[in-house]
């Protein structure tokens, strides 16, 4: 699901969407938007250049990832 | 964007640094005051700490804006995070300097007597801490906050036994029974300042290693690659 441009209040609508169908299905989104991330998903993955670096709880990925280009993409240091 | 971030965090460091200089000075100078009995030198630390506190609400305030605005991640979380524990720590530390500081105000109002207790090496063990910990924090190196952790039961005894010592002569000797509970009560506090101490080496490890080892929780830590 990519929603490049969408605003706040669209957002907020698709997040409750996605919050409702996830009690039924699995749910992939692929996002730039880190806080996207963060606030959604029940686990996240980091891919960068073709390669999936990792794989984990999405608060696990956003407060102690193990892998430093997973933290160093999602402090800001790259990319 | 970025740059500011990395801006904010470096302004948030040095902050913290010269508090916790300042801290470290406040302890020093009420030992000194203690040992030279020397009403000067307590009211330095009256003014450190006052000095102290105003550092403690810059840190936080800057600490708050960089949460807001930046909504950092892993280890900027982290470290803001210890920063803010860090900060309280260290305006305790200072309380603590100013409580010593009134014990010897107290005390240079009664004769001077010999006590069975050896202050100055007590906090020469306390000072160590505080400054291992505050080093721990500035080369961002768990391993010497792991060395703070281990020097706490160290000075725990040093309390326990000013404790025995001090409660023994109160009872042979009464009439010097205020200046055995003033040197109890500052033993008391520098015992204070070390737990300080140990609460701030377990925020570096908290920061450096993303593991809480608070109450001896998290077991034995694993050699996480260090970042800073």
């Amino acid at each position: 699901m990519h929603r490049a441009g969408v605003g706040r209040r669209a957002a907020g609508v698709a997040h409750e969407l996605i919050f409702q169908l996830k009690q039924r299905y699995t749910i992939v989104i692929v996002t730039h938007n880190m806080q996207q991330a963060s606030r959604v998903a029940e686990y996240t993955g980091f891919f960068l250049l073709g390669n999936l670096i990792e794989f984990d709880k999405t608060e696990k990925i956003f407060t102690n990832p193990s892998d430093k280009r997973t933290e160093d993409y999602i402090t800001g240091r790259f990319g | 964007m970025r740059t500011r971030f990395q801006q904010g965090l470096d302004e948030l460091r040095e902050k913290l640094l010269r508090m916790g200089g300042l801290a470290e000075q406040a302890v020093d100078r009420a030992c000194q005051a203690y040992v030279e009995r020397d009403l000067k030198r307590c009211h330095m630390v009256l003014e450190d700490e006052s000095r102290i506190n105003a550092a403690e609400r810059e840190i936080d305030e800057l600490a708050f804006d960089l949460l807001a605005l930046q909504q950092p991640m892993a280890v900027d979380l982290r470290f803001i995070l210890a920063v803010t524990k860090i900060n309280s720590d260290l305006e305790r530390v200072g309380d603590q300097a100013v409580n010593i500081a009134e014990r010897v105000m107290d005390m240079v109002e009664l004769p001077a007597t010999e006590l069975p207790v050896d202050i100055p090496r007590m906090a020469a063990a306390v000072s160590a801490m505080v400054r291992r910990a505050l080093e721990s924090f500035i080369e961002g190196k768990a391993e010497l906050a792991q060395a703070v952790l281990e020097m706490d039961n160290v000075v725990d005894r040093m309390r326990d036994e000013a404790f025995i010592v001090l409660v023994r002569k109160m009872n042979d000797a009464p009439a010097v029974t205020r200046q055995a509970l003033d040197a109890l009560l500052v033993a008391r506090n520098l015992e204070r300042v070390a737990d300080h101490a140990t609460n701030i080496a377990e925020d570096v490890i908290f920061w450096v290693r993303g593991r809480d080892v608070r109450h001896n929780v998290g077991g034995e830590v694993a050699p996480i690659r260090e970042t800073r």
